[in-house]
């Protein structure tokens, strides 16, 4: 069965598209991931224009966010001080990310970006997810762990600004939440990405906060951020496709319910593995693409 | 009044007169995208009064859009798209069909003079280039288009293209793929002999965008603030329905 999608003007089958929000979810239901940097590419493979893509896939993230976080908010892990400092960063960073899109779409380079920021942040997620897992897995056969400190003091904690985070019991620079932000905020509207792949490890590598509240505070905020690329999207590029995102969103949530109720069955670091491969395998097709020598070195882009 | 006069005419004296003309008509003149929209099959059929050897070309010329192509380079190990080029008013979609394999030369000639088929097309670049660079241009642009099945050339008779009886009649089958732009579709049917025009007939299809996905299309584009809010909320409800239909008790 197939459905014309109104804003990317293809037609598509709309099991495929229910099914691939589906699988993304399940994906990230299992792992507790956002699954834009899943999705994205895989649209773009199935044929939807990359830049409809990206877009779209920013809503859609509104959506998975919004319900994520609100099972967080119940157990209280969201830091609302942190999250509203990354915001601030997270909406200057992607309103300049939405600028940078409608330029480098201008001047005929915004595929060329896109799949260069996702064989560099695919590389280097699937390489550390990779890396983690078989850490895990060899380390599950030899017991006994050392405990840390809290957190480590660095260059960083001297930075001007100070401001007291009480959920994350922190007390540092204003600046480093907001910088890391801005710093996701532009990836999330170049990539069509909510960042928590970035933003999660930032916060407890950079900033130090406690693992509990890190998730939580990262959707509080993704929230924003993908809005604010929803409707700068749509107000500049008009990319955003709400039928598409509809039906992304339908699969998203089924998806999303029974990965996590699968998680609790399967085992983490073999899956987790299997995901690192996954993430890899995308990242090599969207390598090859580009290095590969084409078939035909023109290509074409008829203008509205 | 004079309409039905020519019509009664046609029907009663289908050998006299009139009978150089083509007459045509397409099964359908109106194309809908709507949700359900996956290409669109027409047939065009009609009569004519050929001979032997006669040459019908019927071409299907879409609405016109700018169009650039770009040229990949090999830069420190990535493919980039460096130069490109912009054809103005470039159709979004040209099907064309020969009746015959191979055309006479003057019959291809008279194509020329016409201006039908994709390779007689007077395309203009918004840059000035030399002629022998402006051609390797022209022919990347005539290669993309086929290879995206929107340029379509098909030569001799068979069903997938034209089917002839008798040399009266003909019937041939216009694939409109799933991609076509909205616009009007102009339609044309020559008949050749020797490299003369025997008769010609226009005709046109117009393809529309509507119910939802029309809706959708110009909400996005003329009220593009209110669009952006709507998607925000609609992801919003979605999510929070999301979160409390499946909560855990």
């Amino acid at each position: 069965m197939y459905i014309y999608l109104p804003i990317a003007e293809v037609s598509m089958n709309i099991f495929a598209i229910v099914g691939l929000g589906g699988m993304v979810g399940f994906l990230s239901g299992l792992f507790g991931v956002g699954g834009g940097f899943l999705m994205t590419p895989l649209l773009i493979f199935l044929g939807i224009p990359a830049a409809v893509a990206v877009s779209t896939e920013a809503n859609q993230i509104v959506a998975s966010s919004v319900s994520g976080v609100i099972a967080h908010w119940r157990r209280k892990n969201v830091d609302f001080m942190m999250g509203f400092v990354l915001l601030i960063g997270g909406i200057i960073g992607s309103s300049f990310g939405v600028w940078l899109f409608a330029f480098l779409k201008t001047i005929g380079q915004i595929e060329l970006v896109i799949r260069l920021a996702y064989v560099v942040f695919l590389g280097l997620i699937g390489f550390l997810m990779a890396w983690e897992s078989t850490k895990a897995i060899l380390k599950s056969r030899t017991p006994g762990a050392s405990r840390g400190k809290l957190h480590q003091h660095n260059w960083l904690h001297g930075l001007p600004f100070k401001i007291r985070f009480r959920r994350s019991k922190l007390y540092i620079s204003a600046l480093l939440p907001l910088f890391i932000g801005a710093f996701v905020g532009v990836l999330s509207a170049i990539m069509g990405v909510g960042g928590g792949f970035i933003i999660v490890p930032a916060m407890i590598y950079v900033l130090g906060m406690p693992t509990a509240v890190v998730v939580g505070t990262s959707l509080f905020q993704i929230i924003f951020v993908t809005a604010n690329v929803t409707f700068l999207q749509s107000i500049t590029t008009q990319t955003v496709d709400v039928v598409l995102a509809g039906l992304l969103m339908l699969g998203g949530v089924i998806g999303a319910q029974i990965g996590s109720n699968a998680s609790s069955l399967l085992r983490g670091e073999q899956l987790r593995g299997l995901l690192a491969l996954l993430v890899l395998a995308v990242c090599f097709k969207l390598f090859m693409d580009l290095t590969l020598t084409p078939t035909d070195i023109f290509s074409l882009d008829i203008i509205r | 009044m004079i309409k039905y006069y020519i019509f009664f005419l046609i029907i009663i004296f289908p050998n006299y007169g009139f009978s150089k003309s083509i007459v045509a008509d397409l099964s359908s003149d109106s194309i809908s995208i709507n949700t359900g929209f996956n290409g669109a099959e027409l047939l065009l059929f009609g009569s004519f009064d050929g001979l032997e050897g006669d040459d019908l070309v019927i071409s299907v010329e879409g609405p016109k859009a700018d169009t650039i192509i770009y040229k990949k380079e090999y830069v420190s190990g990535i493919w980039i798209n460096r130069e490109n080029v912009t054809f103005n008013n470039v159709p979004s979609f040209y099907y064309t069909v020969y009746s015959n394999t191979k055309m006479s030369l003057e019959n291809l000639e008279l194509l020329k003079r016409e201006k039908i088929g994709t390779a007689n097309l007077e395309l203009k670049t918004i840059k000035k280039l030399r002629l022998e660079n402006l051609n390797v241009w022209r022919n990347s642009l005539d290669r993309r288009m086929r290879k995206k099945g929107i340029w379509v050339l098909s030569k001799g008779v068979g069903s997938e293209s034209i089917e002839i009886k008798n040399n009266k009649l003909f019937r041939a089958p216009v694939v409109l793929p799933a991609t076509v732009l909205p616009g009007e579709y102009k339609v044309s049917i020559l008949h050749l002999r020797n490299g003369k025009i025997i008769s010609k007939e226009n005709t046109k299809i117009s393809v529309q965008k509507t119910g939802l996905e029309a809706k959708i299309y110009n909400f996005a584009h003329e009220y593009s603030i209110l669009y952006g809010i709507f998607a925000i909320l609609l992801a919003i409800c979605a999510g929070y329905i999301a979160a409390f239909s499946f909560r855990k008790i």
